[in-house]
Order: structure tokens, then C-alpha cells, then sequence
């Protein structure tokens, strides 16, 4: 014994790891878990309230069960700013709050056409927030929306990021996250896309999918569990609401909401860009053997090679665009005929009406840019990049950087094959 | 005579203190000041500071088994040289409080949130004393046996970032001033073979291994310029708010949201780094303070150290705002101080030897 304890007092290491132990050791014995002092917030919503601003929390609990199902509880919180609100909420949860686990940040339409900034920036500097959270708006509440995000979850094991995962690789071709909303904030355009997925009320299909269904009451907060931040259930008529996925994006300039695109309009965006694939292309009233059908065919192959250059002392922006294309379906008078590969062979005429669609679409979108100023193209880079003694020089005479895209003109030439 | 270190053991010290300060807080503050161009301005600061690897080299050759305190003292007397290891030991003790800052803040920011200051002290304090207490060739033989695992942790959190938008950074839109000054702005966090002085009489070093010295500062620089670059192609707009570069380069996009919490490949590297760079400065500070202090033993010398770390994060708690402002201010103009005198000086030893061996 004696010898043991003389081995101890020789290696001052082992009476550290003794005393480290002495006094650490009760107190992890003795105190609760963290789960039961920290609420996981997997999702946050910023809604205008009365008072100020509503944060809502989408919370895990954690939860021994049988089933692998998720427990998710929306908790909201009201206050005059948002370090108030996320206060508030807190007390309404009984735990502090634990932002490290957010994937999806939703604010609403309102607030984006408002505050955007503001908001972000309490995320990211102050509550440390991942850069790579989710950053989405929708039409009306964010509360509903995390509300109907858990219903969603349960219903199909569907949740938020998977579907904005799936808009930005197929649709968007960036991301919509915080970090996305930043670079083209503090970026030369101080323009941003984020995705939108906007809440709707009925039972009827709308186009695009319908991907989650929930009854809400008239006016509450809206909760699994019944948790609120204040007020309670007020009755109401029972309604149907969905989450729709349309593919919308918001377009952001200055942190500022400015257009709401479309799918097609999203899709015209990304025309110039190599990494999008799988867009549909209908034609209407195309001959084919002497008979008019609506034919719809996917881009499946595509690459674009862009080309900067100033001409008389403007900025031109040409994209030579090859195009893939597949026929996927023949709609109209077409009782007779069956989808055969040589109809996969393109006509001079159909050729020229995918063009004419594509260079519509894309003179469009790219007006709304311009009437904004929002180069979500990023054309200023490319320009200052390439040809930056030009660019430079040009851009003195303009009243902002910003306005660099007014004056841009751009070439599209097309090379239309089948595939 | 004190047992030595080989040459690659001394090549992994300098890989170490290269890395030190820079891996995490850095990258944001020089982008702030000079954007993209950081990198080039990190070049500017590595070509000065590289400028004393050869002196060194020249100055061991001369005197193989002699300390730098003894050359020193020799050739410009006792005063000359405690100013110069009292500077030494300031500077080795600001660098261990600015790494230990800034990983203090980087792990609050990351995991605990709450103060956990006493926590990290009780963790860390022990093993830096164990550490140092077992002499320079312990500390160094861990760091040899660790090594590899370092470097490929390293290397992993610069190739996650590929698989994220990455994209060409584009340099040369900030003024040449604004590039030299940002070389300077942060110079404290250079200086890193400073500590090759203070050991010099500890490393075995023999003719014709100077090659692999260089390859090992140039294995240090690489790393930390390919930091930089990964990381401002991923963050070309935005580098300023990202204040953990190699934690941050781990960050995902979305798709990639259900892996979750990959930094921790990052945290494990980090700590491991900051235990071995804290380990050195505090072996740095003690080798000095026994130069100063002859009579007092290692012993006095750490305990010493391991007071005014706890004295000073008690009173100046580790924000990123404290350090920010310290490191850009006279710490910087200290350390810039320091390695031109500490270059003066050499060369002028390698002077003074040439003439003793002309008159011999």
C-alpha cells in the first residue's frame, strides 16, 4: 500500500487525474441531462407581430419510443426585437434554446420585403447560426409554414432542407442558404435569389406538387403539442392548408424583396448556366407529318460557352448555348401515332420555336434583372474578371456599380440537336 | 551535456509554430483589411521572416553545441543579452495567450457557449507543466508521433471544401498599400523561428541538413497558404464573417445538411495543434527564464508561466474583440520589433565569428 501510494505522489499526473475526478465526477453525476435544459431547435420562422417580431421554433424532442418517429413542437415567442422574441419563447418552452442544430431559417413575405439585414445578421454573429442553414420565405406565416413542415415530416419522413436540397441542385443551381444570401448581399450586386415556398389554402390541385396537408385553427399559433408563446387555441373554422414546392424563388436587392420568379422564370435564369439540366420545353402547334401537335421535349444535355467583350464602348455578353434535346411527350391530334425515335429528329421549324421560346423567356427575366438591378447572373464578375481595365473605366460613369447590368447586352446563338 | 532533438523533430516544431495563430482567426482579419490579396501579403510576411532561417543555419554551423544566450553573451555582453531573453519570454508568452484566445473562443463559440474557462484551465495547465517539466525531447517525440495524424486532419478539412461551390479567387483589386500594411497589421502572429534560437544548442544538427529544415518551413508555409486559398475561393465575398477558417471550410452546403457537424474533424485538429503550439511557447518561456534566472529551475519557470496565464485570462477573458485589438496593436509592432533585432543580432554574432576565425 505504502509503495502504491509513494508511485502516486511521484507522478504528479495521476494526483491531477485524482483531483480533476474528485471534483468533476459529482457534479456530472448529479446533474440532469441536457437534454432536459436545452430545447434542440431544428427550424426557425420571423413573422411581424403587433408587438414587434414573432420567432417561432421548431423543436425536437428527444423521446424513447418504438416507432423512429420524430417529435416535433412548434413554439413561438413575441417580443420587440428579436433577441426579446427568442427570449420569450424560451420562458413559453421552460428550456434555453440550442440554435446549433438549425437547418431551416423561414421568414416571411412581409419581413422580406423589409428587414431582411437585420434579421440575418442576429443569426449569424449572435446566435452563431451555420451558414449553411436553409434561408427560405414564404407567402404567409412562418409559423404555419414550421407548423406544416412537421406534419410533413410525419406524414411522408419528407422534411424542409430535403426539398429546398432538391430545388437548389435541380432548379435554382445555388444554394438558398445564408452564406448564398450574404454573397449577393456583400457581393457586387447586392442581389440575392432565395428559394419560396409559399403556404395555400383549399383542397384543389394546384400545378406544381402538393407535398403536405394540415388543419389549422382559425386564428391561434398553431402547435403538436399544444406549447405556446401566448395565447391560446381561439376557435375556429377548420381549413386545409398546404405547403406548395413551385419552384418559386424571391429576388432579393439590398436585403430588400423585389420580384417574386417563377419556375419558368427561375429556369430562363439559369439557361446561361452549365449546370442545369432537366427543364421542360413545350412547343405548341408543331407539324409533324403534316399534323399539328404540342410536343415537349427535356434538355438533357447542355453547355454554354460565355464570351465578354465591349463593343463601341458597351458591355456584350455572348452565350454560345448547346443544347441536348429529348422528346418526351406529343400531345394534341396524335391518335395515330406512337412515340418513335425518329421523331426525335428535330424540324428546321421546331428548332426555331425553341429558340424563339428560350430567347423570349430569357429577354423577359433578364428585363426584370435589369429594371432592378439585381445581377443574380453575376455578369458584373464575369466582366470584372475578364475584362476588368474596361469594366472599371465603364462602370465611372454610371451612377452605381449596381447599374452595370442596364447596359449589358446579350447575344444568345443556339445550337438545337436532338439527343 | 542536455540531450538534443533530431532535425526532423526540429522540422516539426517549426511546422507547429508556422500553423500557430493562423488556422482559425486570421484568414477574416487580413481579408478584412486587404480582401483576396491576403495571400499575397502572407507571402511578404513569410519572405521576411524566411530571411532568418539562413542566419540561423550560418549561426549553428559555427557553433554547434553553444546556446544562443551563451553566444550572445559572449560577444555583446550580460545586458545585451537579458534584454534580448526578456523580450523572448514576452514574446513567448503573448503568443501562448493569443493561441489559447483564440481557440478559447473558437470552442466557446463551438460547443459550450457558456464560460467554461476554469474547465479548459484545469485541462490544459497540467499537461502543458507535464509536458515541459519532461524536457524538449518528450514534447517533441509526441509531436513526431502525432504528426501525421495532424497533417492528415489538416489536409481532410481542405479537401471537404471541394466538394462545396468553390470558386477562383480573383486577386489583385486592393491597393499595394493595402497589401503591406495587412503583412504587417497582424506580425505578432510571425515570428515563428524564434524559437529555433532559444533551442539552438538543443538540436542535433549536422552539415547538409539544411534541406531538410527548408522542407519543412516550406511543408509549414504550404499549409498555411493553401488555407488561405481553399478558403477564400469558398468564401470570396463573405471571408470576413467566417472567423474559424479551417473549421468553416468544413461547412456544408445544403445537400449535404443531414452530415451534420463535420467540423468536429476540424475541432479534434485544432486542439491537438494548440496543445503541441501551447506546449512550445510555454517550453519557450521557461528556456528563457531559466537563462535569466540561472538559479531558479524549471520548476519556478513554469509555475511562473502557468500563474500569469491564469492572472491574465481571469482579468481579460478571452473575447475575439480583446485579442483583435491586441494582436493588431503593439503586439504586432513588438514582434516586428523583436525579429529585426533578433536578425540584427545574428548577423552581427556571424560577423563577429568570421572575424575571430580570420585572426585565429
Amino acid at each position: 500500500m505504502k509503495t502504491k501510494i509513494n508511485r502516486i505522489f511521484k507522478n504528479p499526473m495521476l494526483i491531477v487525474l485524482l483531483l480533476v475526478l474528485i471534483l468533476f465526477t459529482p457534479q456530472g453525476l448529479y446533474s440532469p441531462g441536457q437534454s432536459r435544459e436545452i430545447a434542440v431547435v431544428v427550424a426557425l420562422g420571423f413573422d411581424f407581430a403587433p408587438e414587434g417580431y414573432e420567432v417561432s421554433l421548431l423543436t425536437f424532442i428527444p423521446k424513447a419510443n418504438q416507432t423512429f418517429k420524430e417529435v416535433n413542437s412548434v413554439v413561438s415567442g413575441k417580443g420587440e426585437n428579436i433577441s426579446q422574441a427568442l427570449y420569450n419563447a424560451q420562458i413559453a418552452l421552460g428550456k434555453r434554446v440550442g440554435l446549433s442544430h438549425v437547418q431551416t431559417t423561414v421568414l416571411s413575405e412581409q419581413l422580406l420585403k423589409e428587414n431582411v439585414p437585420s434579421i440575418v445578421d442576429y443569426l449569424t454573429r449572435l446566435a452563431a447560426l451555420s451558414s449553411s442553414t436553409v434561408f427560405i420565405g414564404t407567402n404567409g406565416s412562418a409559423k404555419e409554414l414550421l407548423s406544416l413542415s412537421s406534419k410533413l415530416e410525419d406524414g411522408i419522413g419528407l422534411d424542409l432542407e430535403q426539398v429546398i436540397g432538391f430545388n437548389s441542385v435541380r432548379i435554382f443551381s445555388s444554394e438558398t442558404s445564408l452564406e448564398e444570401f450574404y454573397k449577393g448581399f456583400y457581393g457586387r450586386s447586392h442581389s440575392s435569389l432565395i428559394g419560396y415556398l409559399p403556404v395555400i389554402e383549399g383542397e384543389e390541385n394546384k400545378q406544381g406538387s402538393i407535398i403536405a396537408e394540415g388543419a389549422t385553427s382559425g386564428g391561434g399559433s398553431i402547435s403538436d403539442s399544444g406549447v405556446e408563446g401566448e395565447g391560446g387555441n381561439s376557435g375556429g373554422k377548420e381549413k386545409s392548408k398546404y405547403i406548395l414546392n413551385s419552384g418559386q424563388a424571391v429576388l432579393l436587392k439590398n436585403g430588400e424583396m423585389v420580384e417574386l420568379l417563377s419556375l419558368e422564370q427561375v429556369n430562363s435564369i439559369n439557361l446561361i448556366n452549365n449546370n442545369t439540366k432537366g427543364q421542360i420545353i413545350r412547343i405548341d402547334d408543331a407539324e409533324i407529318d403534316g399534323e399539328t401537335h404540342n410536343i415537349s421535349y427535356r434538355i438533357r444535355e447542355k453547355s454554354v460557352k460565355i464570351a465578354t467583350k465591349f463593343e463601341n464602348g458597351y458591355p456584350v455578353l455572348q452565350a454560345n448555348i448547346n443544347l441536348g434535346m429529348e422528346l418526351m411527350e406529343i400531345n394534341g391530334q396524335h391518335q395515330d401515332l406512337v412515340v418513335r425515335s425518329e421523331f426525335s429528329n428535330l424540324t428546321p421549324e421546331i428548332i426555331s420555336k425553341i429558340e424563339y421560346k428560350l430567347r423570349k423567356e430569357f429577354k423577359e427575366v433578364v428585363d426584370i434583372l435589369q429594371k432592378n438591378s439585381a445581377d443574380v447572373l453575376g455578369v458584373g464578375d464575369l466582366f470584372f474578371k475578364y475584362r476588368r481595365k474596361e469594366y472599371l473605366s465603364f462602370i465611372k460613369n454610371l451612377e452605381s456599380e449596381d447599374a452595370f447590368i442596364k447596359d449589358v447586352l446579350f447575344q444568345l446563338k443556339f445550337n438545337i440537336e436532338p439527343n | 551535456m542536455r540531450a538534443k532533438i533530431s532535425v526532423r523533430q526540429t522540422g516539426i516544431l517549426i511546422v507547429l509554430c508556422l500553423l500557430s495563430n493562423k488556422l482559425l482567426l486570421l484568414p477574416s482579419l487580413m481579408f478584412e483589411s486587404s480582401g483576396v490579396d491576403s495571400i499575397i501579403s502572407l507571402i511578404i510576411a513569410f519572405s521576411v521572416e524566411l530571411a532568418i532561417i539562413p542566419i540561423f543555419i550560418h549561426l549553428k554551423t559555427k557553433y554547434p553545441n553553444v546556446s544562443f544566450y551563451e553566444i550572445v553573451q559572449l560577444h555583446l555582453g550580460k545586458i545585451v543579452v537579458k534584454i534580448l531573453f526578456v523580450a523572448i519570454m514576452l514574446f513567448m508568452f503573448l503568443k501562448a495567450i493569443l493561441t489559447f484566445g483564440i481557440v478559447y473562443a473558437y470552442f466557446k463559440q463551438e460547443i459550450y457557449q457558456e464560460e467554461f474557462l476554469f474547465l479548459i484551465l484545469i485541462c490544459m495547465l497540467p499537461v502543458l507543466t507535464h509536458g515541459v517539466m519532461s524536457g524538449l525531447r518528450a514534447i517533441s517525440r509526441t509531436m513526431e508521433f502525432f504528426f501525421y495524424l495532424l497533417i492528415a486532419g489538416f489536409l481532410v478539412c481542405l479537401a471537404m471544401s471541394l466538394f462545396t461551390s468553390i470558386t477562383v479567387p480573383v486577386f489583385f483589386t486592393n491597393s499595394i498599400d493595402s497589401i503591406f500594411s495587412s503583412a504587417f497589421k497582424y506580425f505578432i502572429v510571425f515570428d515563428d523561428f524564434l524559437l529555433l534560437f532559444v533551442i539552438m544548442d538543443r538540436i542535433d544538427f549536422k552539415k547538409g541538413q539544411e534541406k531538410k529544415i527548408y522542407l519543412y518551413v516550406f511543408l509549414g508555409i504550404g499549409l498555411v497558404l493553401s488555407l488561405f486559398i481553399f478558403f477564400y475561393s469558398k468564401y470570396p465575398v463573405t471571408a470576413f464573417m467566417h472567423d474559424n477558417a479551417l473549421s468553416d471550410l468544413l461547412v456544408f452546403s445544403v445537400q449535404f445538411s443531414a452530415i451534420g457537424r463535420l467540423n468536429i474533424i476540424a475541432m479534434i485538429t485544432i486542439m491537438l495543434i494548440t496543445l503541441f503550439q501551447m506546449e512550445i511557447y510555454c517550453y519557450g518561456f521557461c528556456q528563457s527564464f531559466e537563462y535569466l534566472f540561472p538559479k531558479l529551475n524549471k520548476k519556478y519557470a513554469v509555475t511562473v508561466f502557468d500563474l500569469f496565464v491564469i492572472v491574465v485570462f481571469n482579468l481579460y477573458v478571452g473575447s475575439h474583440t480583446d485579442i483583435v485589438d491586441g494582436a493588431s496593436g503593439w503586439f504586432s509592432i513588438f514582434a516586428l520589433a523583436l525579429g529585426i533585432a533578433l536578425a540584427v543580432i545574428s548577423i552581427l554574432l556571424c560577423l563577429l565569428r568570421r572575424k575571430d576565425e580570420n585572426k585565429n
